[in-house]
Order: C-alpha cells, then sequence, then structure tokens
C-alpha cells in the first residue's frame, strides 16, 4: 500500500467515511492489500463523482473529497449556502452589474438614447456578457461546486433569453435572484420563483397576457398561452404529463394579470394587476380553482409541483444530466420516489442519485460528453487558470454553440452527446484545447511552465496526461501522445493534444 | 444519429492532383469526391436567414402607396428621382430598392434578381422564436416538429455518393432548419484549415486521427466527419482565394462566408445546400431612412450578394440564392423612429435559374382595411408557396409533402419565380 493511500484510509477513519468493519482491516496482517483495493474502488467513485457533480476533477478536488469522504463532501456541497468562499467574492467583485437593483441597472447601463451623462458603465449588452462571465468564472473557481451545476441545469429547464428586451437587465436578477439561491431547495419555491421573474414573464409573454378586453395601454388585450403552454410542457409536466389544450386555456387565464411594472416606472419588477386578471373559477387538471386573484395562479403551481408526472419528468432530466444519457430507469423510479416523500426537496434527490449504485456502474463511467461549458470550465480547471475576467473563456463557450442565456427556443441547450457534438464543434473543441494549453484565453492566466513540469520536459506523457484526466488514457490516445512526443511536439503541444482527445470530453 | 464513415485519411497536394496517403481504408473519399464531380451540374440553394424580423417595406418599398409615405414621416425612403442617391431605385414603377442595396440593380436588369412581396407565414405569431422556428421547421403551429424542412428535403433525396459537405450551414450552431436525420455539417468558416498549434497543424491532425479513427461513438463520427470536410476545403487551394472577375465581397461576416460557399461551389465539393444568417434586424429604434441603421446591414447583404453573384459568373448558373426573414414590420413608424414586429415582409431569390426582374406576389395594399389587424402589411403569400417553388423547379425534388406536411402545394399556383 502506497503511503498516499495509507493516508487516504487513515483520513477516511479519522473523518468517520469508513465503517469501522472497513477500519479494523488495517488492524488485521495481509488485510492490507485488500484494503488498498477497496481503496482502489473508493477512488474509482470519488473521481465519478468529482466528474459529475461538479466543473472538473481535478487532483486537488479528489484529494478534497478523500480526505474528508464521499458522503462528509457531498452533505457539504448541498447546503451551498454553508460555503464560504471569500476568494470567489474578490473575484466576482469584477462584475458590478451583478449587485445592482433593476433601476441601477437601468441608469448604468441605459439603451443609448437615453445616455444622459450620469454614471453610465455600458450598453445594456454588458449586463449579459457581465453575467455570462460570472457564471464561467464561478463554475471554474468556485468552492460550491454543485450548486453551479445545479444552476446550469436549472438555466436550461427554465429556459430565459437573455438579449432582449428588458432581459437584458433582469438576466442578473434571473440568476442572483431567482435560480441560484434555489438550486439546491424545494421545486415548488424554485417554481413559484421562476412564475414571478420577470426574466420569464417577458420570455413566454405571459407579461401581455390579460382577460380578454381588459384596459390595458396596447392596442389589443387578451389570453397569451405561451407561459401556461410550456409551465406544464417543459417545467412540470413534461408533454406526455396527462393535460390537455383545455387545461392549457384554463392556466392561461389563472396567469392573467402576472406581468411586468411598465417601462415609466424605470425598475422592472413582477406585479399583480387585479384589473387584468380574468377573473372566474378555471378548472385545471380535473381539479376546480376557485375565483381568487393572484392565489389561483399559487394553487395551480401547487398542483403541478406535487403532480408525480411532475416529478417523474424533472427527475429523469436530473438523471440523464448526471448518471448517463439515457437514464436508468431504476434510478429514475428510486429519486421520483424521494421527490414525492420528501416534497421535492431537490437536495434529497441529488443526494440519492449521487450515492446511486447506478452513478457507479461501469456503463455509467464515460458516458456523457461534456457540454460546452463544461468543456470550457473543466478545462480552465484541469489547467489551474486563474480566471481574472471571464469574458473570454464565456467567448468560448459561445464559440461551442451553447452561448450563456442565449438558447432562443424555450426548451434551453441540450446536454445531451447526441446534441452537443457536432462536426464543425469538435474542431472548435480542439481549438479550445489550444487555446487553454497555451494560454490564450482572454482574462485567464494559466502557467503553460506546468506542463514541461508536468511531463518530465515533455517526455512523460503518461505523468501529463495522469494529470489532466485523472486516469490513465485509452491505447489510441496514448499511443497518439507517444508519437506526438517522438515526432518533437512540445509540452504544451502534448497539453493541447490531451485537452483533445476523446476522454477529456468525457465526463 | 445512424450513418457510417469511413476512416478519414490525410490528403495532400501534389502537383494539383490530390493523393491519399497514410491510413488506408480504401479511397472511399476520392469516389466521393468523384461522384460530387460527375453529378456537378447538382443544383446549389443558398439559404439566407435576415434573424430579427427585416423591415421588408424599407428594404422593397413600396413607392407608389401614399400611406406609405404618410406613415413614415423620418424613416421612408424617398420615391425614385426625388433625392438623388437617397431616394429609392425604381423596379417596376411601383416598387424600389432601398438605395444601399443599389449593387444589386444590376441583377434584377439582367432578370436574375426576383422579389417576392408580402410574403410570410400563415401563423399570426409576433415571437421572434416562434415565427423562425414555424419557418426553419416548415410546418407554421406545429410545436412538437422538431426536424427542419431543409433536413427533411435531404433525407427525400438521399444519395449515397453525396458529399460530406453536401450540407453545410456557416454557423456555430445547427441551425433547426437542418437539424434532423441528414448528415449536414455546422461550422463557422469553410476556410478553416488551419488545426492545432501554428506550426504543428500536421502533427496535431494526425493525433487527433488517432485517437479518434477508430471510435464507434458519436465523437468519432463527428471528428471522421470533421477531418474529412477539412480535407475538402484543404483540397480547394493552398493559396489565398481570389474572387474571379473582379468581384469584391464587404469585409463582413456575411462578405466571408459567401466568398467561402462561391470557393466551395466552384472548387466542385458536392456542396448543395448552404445556410447563411446575418442579423441585426430588429430595429424597434432608430432605424433610419436612406442612411442608418437598416441602411448599414442592407448594404451588407447587397453587396455581398452582388459580390458573390459576379464571383460565380457562369457557375451561378445551377445557384439560387432565396432570403427570409421571420416576418416583417408595422407600416407605421413608432415613437423612436423605428418599427415594431409586423407580419408580411419581402424575400429575394437571386441566381441563374430565377426568373427574375420582377416584383411577384399579390400586393394587399396598404389602407387601413387592407392591413393585418389595422396595422401590418397583410401576409399574401404564404412563404411555403416561394420555398416550395424553389425546392421542386430548383432543386428538382418534387415530393412538397413531405418536405412542408400539410401544405396543399399546386403547381399550377406557383409564383414562377423559377424559370
Amino acid at each position: 500500500m502506497s503511503r498516499r493511500a495509507t493516508l487516504a484510509v487513515l483520513l477516511a477513519v479519522a473523518c468517520g467515511a469508513l465503517e469501522p468493519a472497513q477500519a479494523s482491516l488495517l488492524d488485521a496482517g495481509g488485510a492490507t492489500a485488500t484494503a488498498a483495493s477497496r481503496s482502489a474502488a473508493e477512488d474509482a467513485r470519488i473521481l465519478q463523482l468529482a466528474r459529475r457533480a461538479t466543473f472538473g476533477a481535478t487532483t486537488e478536488l479528489v484529494d478534497e473529497i478523500r480526505a474528508v469522504g464521499r458522503a462528509g463532501w457531498l452533505a457539504t456541497q448541498l447546503v451551498p449556502q454553508s460555503i464560504d468562499d471569500p476568494a470567489l467574492t474578490a473575484r466576482l467583485a469584477a462584475y458590478p452589474a451583478l449587485d445592482m437593483d433593476s433601476a441601477t441597472l437601468l441608469a448604468s447601463y441605459p439603451q443609448p438614447k437615453n445616455a444622459m451623462g450620469m454614471d453610465v458603465i455600458g450598453l445594456p449588452g454588458r449586463v449579459l456578457a457581465e453575467v455570462s462571465a460570472d457564471v464561467v468564472t464561478r463554475a471554474v473557481h468556485a468552492r460550491a461546486q454543485l450548486a453551479e451545476v445545479m444552476t446550469d441545469f436549472w438555466l436550461s429547464h427554465f429556459n430565459v433569453y437573455g438579449a432582449e428586451g428588458p432581459t437584458r437587465w433582469t438576466c442578473v436578477a434571473w440568476l442572483r435572484d431567482t435560480i441560484r439561491p434555489r438550486a439546491l431547495g424545494r421545486f415548488r419555491d424554485l417554481l413559484g420563483a421562476t412564475a414571478s421573474s420577470p426574466a420569464m414573464l417577458y420570455y413566454l409573454d405571459n407579461y401581455l397576457s390579460t382577460a380578454p378586453g381588459a384596459p390595458t395601454r396596447r392596442r389589443s388585450a387578451g389570453v397569451n398561452e405561451n407561459y401556461a403552454r410550456e409551465l406544464m410542457e417543459l417545467h412540470t409536466l413534461g408533454v406526455t404529463g396527462g393535460y390537455t389544450q383545455q387545461d392549457v386555456e384554463q392556466v392561461a387565464r389563472v396567469f392573467t394579470g402576472w406581468t411586468i411594472t411598465p417601462q415609466r416606472s424605470g425598475r422592472i419588477e413582477f406585479v399583480y394587476v387585479p384589473a387584468l386578471h380574468d377573473a372566474g373559477d378555471k378548472t385545471v387538471l380535473g381539479r376546480r380553482i376557485a375565483s381568487g386573484g393572484r392565489a389561483e395562479g399559487e394553487a395551480v403551481l401547487d398542483l403541478l409541483a406535487r403532480a408525480p408526472a411532475t416529478a417523474e419528468h424533472v427527475v429523469r432530466k436530473l438523471v440523464s444530466r448526471f448518471v448517463a444519457d439515457v437514464p436508468p430507469e431504476s434510478l429514475v423510479q428510486r429519486a421520483k420516489g424521494v421527490w414525492l416523500a420528501s416534497d421535492g426537496d431537490l437536495a434529497a434527490v441529488m443526494r440519492t442519485i449521487l450515492e446511486s449504485d447506478e452513478l457507479f456502474a461501469p456503463a455509467s463511467r464515460a458516458a456523457k460528453v461534456k457540454s460546452p461549458l463544461e468543456l470550457v470550465a473543466s478545462a480552465l480547471r484541469a489547467a489551474g487558470a486563474d480566471v481574472r475576467l471571464g469574458f473570454g473563456a464565456a467567448k468560448l463557450v459561445a464559440s461551442l454553440g451553447q452561448p450563456i442565456l442565449r438558447a432562443e427556443p424555450p426548451t434551453g441547450w441540450a446536454e445531451t452527446a447526441d446534441a452537443v457534438v457536432t462536426a464543425g464543434g469538435m474542431v472548435t473543441r480542439f481549438d479550445v484545447a489550444t487555446s487553454v494549453a497555451r494560454n490564450r484565453v482572454g482574462g485567464a492566466r494559466i502557467d503553460t511552465g506546468r506542463w514541461a513540469r508536468l511531463a518530465g520536459g515533455a517526455r512523460d506523457v503518461d505523468a501529463l496526461a495522469a494529470s489532466l484526466l485523472l486516469a490513465p488514457p485509452g491505447a489510441d490516445t496514448r499511443a497518439a501522445l507517444v508519437d506526438a512526443r517522438d515526432a518533437g511536439a512540445a509540452a504544451d503541444v502534448l497539453a493541447a493534444l490531451v485537452l483533445s482527445s476523446p476522454e477529456f470530453q468525457q465526463q | 444519429m445512424a450513418r457510417t464513415t469511413t476512416l478519414s485519411r490525410r490528403l495532400v497536394l501534389k502537383g494539383g492532383a490530390v493523393a491519399a496517403v497514410g491510413f488506408g481504408i480504401g479511397p472511399r473519399f476520392l469516389l466521393r469526391t468523384a461522384a460530387a464531380a460527375s453529378a456537378s451540374r447538382r443544383r446549389v440553394l443558398v439559404a439566407l436567414f435576415q434573424r430579427g424580423a427585416v423591415d421588408g417595406l424599407n428594404m422593397v418599398v413600396p413607392h407608389g402607396e401614399r400611406r406609405y409615405y404618410d406613415l413614415r414621416p423620418t424613416i421612408a425612403i424617398p420615391q425614385p428621382g426625388r433625392a438623388g442617391n437617397g431616394a429609392a431605385i425604381d423596379l417596376d414603377g411601383f416598387f424600389g430598392l432601398h438605395p444601399a442595396m443599389a449593387s444589386l440593380a444590376p441583377a434584377f436588369a439582367a432578370g436574375e434578381l426576383a422579389i417576392v412581396h408580402a410574403c410570410g407565414s400563415p401563423e399570426p405569431t409576433r415571437s421572434h422564436f416562434d415565427a423562425q422556428d414555424d419557418m426553419e421547421i416548415g410546418e407554421p403551429g406545429e410545436r412538437s416538429a422538431r426536424d427542419g424542412w431543409l433536413n427533411r428535403h435531404l433525407q427525400t433525396m438521399l444519395d449515397p455518393h453525396a458529399s460530406t459537405v453536401r450540407a453545410v450551414a456557416l454557423a456555430s450552431q445547427m441551425p433547426r432548419t437542418l437539424q434532423g436525420p441528414a448528415p449536414a455539417l455546422a461550422t463557422t468558416s469553410l476556410a478553416e484549415v488551419a488545426f492545432g498549434p501554428p506550426g504543428q497543424g500536421a502533427l496535431a491532425r494526425r493525433a487527433v486521427e488517432r485517437m479518434y479513427g477508430t471510435r464507434d461513438d458519436v465523437l468519432g463520427t463527428a471528428t471522421r466527419d470533421a477531418l474529412a470536410s477539412l480535407d475538402v476545403f484543404a483540397s480547394l487551394d493552398q493559396t489565398p482565394y481570389v474572387p474571379a472577375n473582379g468581384a469584391r465581397y464587404p469585409a463582413s461576416d456575411l462578405g466571408a462566408q459567401l466568398r467561402d460557399v462561391a470557393r466551395a461551389i466552384k472548387g466542385d465539393v458536392g456542396l448543395e445546400i448552404a445556410f447563411l444568417n446575418t442579423g441585426g434586424w430588429d430595429t424597434h429604434a432608430l432605424e433610419g431612412g436612406a442612411e442608418g441603421q437598416l441602411a448599414t446591414r442592407l448594404r451588407d447583404v447587397a453587396d455581398a450578394l452582388a459580390a458573390f453573384r459576379v464571383d460565380l459568373g457562369e457557375h451561378m448558373a445551377g445557384v439560387c440564392v432565396l432570403t427570409m426573414s421571420e416576418f416583417g414590420r408595422t407600416l407605421a413608424e413608432n415613437g423612436s423612429a423605428g418599427t415594431d414586429h409586423g407580419r408580411g415582409t419581402a424575400m429575394m431569390v437571386l441566381g441563374g435559374t430565377v426568373h427574375g426582374g420582377r416584383v411577384l406576389g399579390t400586393w394587399p395594399g396598404l389602407d387601413p382595411a387592407q392591413l393585418a389587424d389595422g396595422r401590418d402589411l397583410a401576409v399574401a403569400t404564404d412563404f411555403r408557396t416561394l420555398f416550395a417553388e424553389v425546392l421542386v423547379h430548383h432543386l428538382g425534388n418534387a415530393d412538397v409533402a413531405t418536405v412542408f406536411p400539410g401544405f396543399a402545394w399546386q403547381d399550377a399556383q406557383r409564383l414562377g419565380v423559377i424559370a
């Protein structure tokens, strides 16, 4: 047993991560070999957990998990507000928009025609650029990694388009106030926050939806079904979740009057306007929703959030994201049970998924291809990058076809392999690898000297590959690296090749 | 995506000839190129999407309509002859081109440019996303559909000898219209043959071939497609491309992309469908008139298309460019000297197969009763009427029922935009 492995077991015992029976193996002479193999199996699980629950496994991260044990590490990650991260806070100070309310944002990033010499920071487009840089910076550097991965999941599940209309400013609150604080909370809270967020109200047109003939300043008034349909099709029940066109029409009536403060108010906030609401009883999914103003919407959200079809729909997507593109049905059903028993407690559901045998099964290893954000963030993490400004890294994500908060269809960015891999995209992935390996990412600092140190001056491709992949490369990749080394490739070129390898595209 | 691709081989240019070296599974790639060459009379469609809803009324100006001038006090384009270079370029005594599009006037005069006005979708949505989806899927209002109409076209015209670069989107992600089971390539540039770190391209290329060459997953397939595509374009020439006939492309993304497309067409690589995006058309504020925001965007499109036509010369005989935009804009200018989301717009058809020099389609008129919802140019021509005619008469695909499901196509009622 190596000194390092022994240390790991000792630490695990100290932290209570090993059962006493396992710990006693250390006492028995000749049992250290068994302990070592158990430790190897546990190391494989730690690596798999690190790859799926974060934006990229690194040596440091794996050591951290090994030190506290998987259960302990996960317990902390599931309560992100408990994780103190002053270094991250310092990095995020580079993005002033993140701390502003909507009125300050409108004044600081005004339309060009409204620029009147106040403390203007930039054009409206700059706000989304800062938000995108924030997302990438956190993906690379945040200690609360699982919360960031979950935030990314919800950004696609509850998609909005951040580069149009008032969302150019409300994209700040969308991430900061609506999604991120609830990413591991209760689904009902998250659903309710999205329903009353200016970003969603605008994106799915509900801000326009009024009772027919309601007194509005616009030329036309009437019900808009866009939000009602996507609420059931995408956010909750799923397209096969058992709702009808009649339900869509009824739910649309329920949410009339849920709108955004008028432009002249100088701010962009949610407001419920009773005069625009279509009064009268509604029937949704066979349940009578008594006429009750805004409370009708809350009642419908209760109904949808607690429906078994919603649990199944969302859990299936989570398992697909975290375990395998084709989600193991056994785990879907188990996690669905946890969802229903816990009233949609996302932390409990995620614990079930991330501790499941299905996650660690051989079939789930390398069963996911990294999305553009995952690829860029993981390459920067593997390279030990110091992301001082995330704009360049966010541009790399966009170059791979998934610019942050700029998915136009309400389905958001897909993340299964068949959707994220295109021929042209593979060449861009290799370009990203080269940019990272050669310290050519705007706003990020990468110590290119580390490649030669890791590879012992460009000779030891195994050491270099192991440090970036945290596992031995496959035979073809290793042969390609040896061939490149023998052809005289410099250490940074070898690093670019490792980051271009199929092993690095997977997680 | 079920398809097989042989391991790509590294191609090098030797005295102008393409030779396969190294990795040797049969010369299927060369056969493919040969097949593409033998089918060089194959038609090419270049689809250009003006995302954001172009103001068709200022792009192709109904200068014979008094209400156009009444309702656009600051952004209307003056009638022909009124203000020198700032006036509309007359097309037929009623319509005129925006003056920033002067470079396309020769194509109209030569009968190679047709315009279909008051064209759009039967779905009255004014959502960019829904309307773009409708136009790309080709099934307005059908939200559960996922394949695009150009992909369905490729599916109905399956060709085992088709080139790797049969359908290319010059974009960082596959546009909806090319999404579906038929292979298509999305890439931001066809000229981007540089690979790997400077000076280490060949080495990096060899390594990638080794790492991905035998994988049977989507990563392996996509990488082999990418390498084969790079080979196709690398085989064109290794010197900077010089447009023919003195054509000058504008120094814009669109100019560079159309130049790449022209190069690929002349190089006979088997390109059948090229899809391009242009943006900046959502002119809600400070749209401008003869000069300004919209004029700048229109000048880019016109100059790029005009250069493309001149550059291609006789190759233009088998090429058709089709422009499209999800909807038009309000007849009246709004309170911020711009226009809001409307309904009908104008689409352009340019090429050797076009029976042009005409503005086609029924003109619904601009009187209040003639407008959609009392405010917008109505849709008099379903976009599928135009697209289906290009499909049948330019691309030679008669299977309209598959490509545009639910659309009642009648050849006798076609616009006559394709000769």
